[in-house]
């Protein structure tokens, strides 16, 4: 069995759609892969509290770490309160953390890492979320390199590459095909925004617990 | 000289004018090619340098004097290092009448490190400055910023107070937020000009020639 811990913030006041959807398309992604625990915090839930309590539950196993919601350079967070900070990240030692948030990569990460966190894939910088009507393209996008890893049982780096190539794919569909130039930009941002650090051979093998 | 957004040619300089005459050859040739509206006279530093620092959301040329007669005015190399500290984008054209020899090597070394466009002597026969404007102008018109500025000037006005770039962090911008935020260097300005450059080199990387085919 794996571990899979998803915060996301349905609650958010302008990207609450956005990150169910993400959450949603994570879960019919993974729907073919029997082997999964899937434990998600939504909305008013997602507080450090409430995260802690859910790793202890998982007495100690590894586990993947997904955060669906905004981001800085030290914290995931929604309106009301911080889900993870830097400063209070020993739970997460076990984890492998994955997050489409805006910057988490310039500090977070690091320190995920230097705690001991199996891999990290991040942001380094602001993301975009402009366009409704492609916002499955970018979540579709982003979910890719989970999808891949959790699937297809593959390395996460080759997960990883798998998610580029993806963002490279529908970047000349929508500028080439659809003339849209302004959500391929966006796309091109939002790809080389991601960044991986730490164990790039980490397979879904690694993360069996009994 | 047919631009889609004309460039403001900012010329900032105490002794252009000639006061017994009323005229200022070079002030008539620069209003003749650039548009009488598009050319603006200073003759006090620190008036020109605010009117630069306002106006920053626009293209601007600026022909700046390196010394001027009244020791109460900013000197010439202090309005340009305040231009810098405010943006890169305004082209600085430093004239000085004297011998380019005689500034000091810590100055050129301050005027090259934070891109003076031009250093040039300041003579009667002003083509020479007129030829170091047009090439600026040239310039400013192909960079990135004066390209959005040319997109946008194409959209009717309420479209341009339109959100066309939202961040995760909900933060919002319109074309002309974009605009300012470009001119201004801003991080958001700097990756929308980033990824648009990187679109153009993705596309035209996949370009391929059909003479063949």
């Amino acid at each position: 069995m794996i571990d899979v811990i998803v915060g996301y913030d349905d609650n958010d006041s302008e990207l609450g759609g956005y990150f169910e959807l993400s959450f949603k398309e994570f879960e019919d992604a993974c729907s073919s892969v029997n082997d999964l625990n899937v434990t998600s915090i939504a909305g008013l839930d997602c507080t450090q509290e409430v995260l802690k309590e859910t790793v202890d539950s998982l007495d100690q196993n590894r586990f993947v770490f997904v955060g669906l919601l905004h981001g800085n350079d030290e914290q995931l967070l929604t309106d009301n309160d911080v889900f993870v900070d830097v400063e209070d990240i020993d739970h997460l030692s076990n984890s492998f953390f994955f997050s489409p948030s805006c910057s988490t990569a310039n500090k977070l990460g690091s320190e995920l890492i230097d705690k001991g966190c199996l891999c990290f894939i991040g942001c380094i910088r602001e993301t975009y979320a402009t366009y409704e009507d492609y916002y499955d393209i970018y979540i579709k996008c982003e979910t890719e390199c989970l999808r891949c890893f959790l699937v297809t049982g593959v390395s996460i780096e080759s997960s990883y590459n798998q998610m580029m190539s993806l963002f490279d794919e529908q970047i000349a569909l929508l500028s080439e095909e659809n003339d849209e130039i302004l959500v391929a930009m966006e796309l091109i941002g939002n790809r080389d925004s991601f960044v991986i650090m730490g164990n790039r051979e980490l397979r879904k093998s690694d993360l069996v617990s009994s | 000289m047919k631009q889609i957004v004309p460039t403001k040619i900012v010329v900032i300089h105490d002794d252009i004018f000639d006061e017994e005459n009323n005229t200022s050859p070079i002030m008539v040739a620069l209003k003749l090619k650039y548009g009488d509206e598009n050319v603006l006279l200073f003759r006090h530093s620190q008036k020109g340098l605010d009117y630069v620092l306002q106006n920053l959301g626009q293209k601007m040329v600026v022909l700046l004097d390196r010394n001027f007669h009244d020791g109460k005015e900013i000197d010439g190399i202090e309005v340009f290092e305040k231009i810098r500290e405010e943006t890169s984008l305004v082209y600085v054209i430093l004239v000085t009448v004297s011998k380019i020899s005689d500034i000091d090597g810590n100055v050129l070394k301050k005027l090259i490190n934070k891109d003076l466009f031009k250093l040039e002597s300041f003579t009667a026969d002003y083509t020479k400055i007129i030829e170091l404007i047009d090439e600026a102008v040239r310039i400013l018109d192909v960079r990135v910023d004066a390209v959005i500025e040319d997109w946008i000037v194409r959209h009717p006005i309420e479209k341009r107070n339109q959100v066309i770039l939202k961040t995760k962090e909900g933060q919002s911008y319109t074309m002309n937020d974009l605009l300012e935020s470009i001119r201004r260097q801003t991080e958001i300005g700097t990756e929308f000009e980033k990824n648009l450059l990187k679109l153009a080199i993705e596309l035209f990387s996949r370009q391929k020639l059909k003479i063949d085919d």
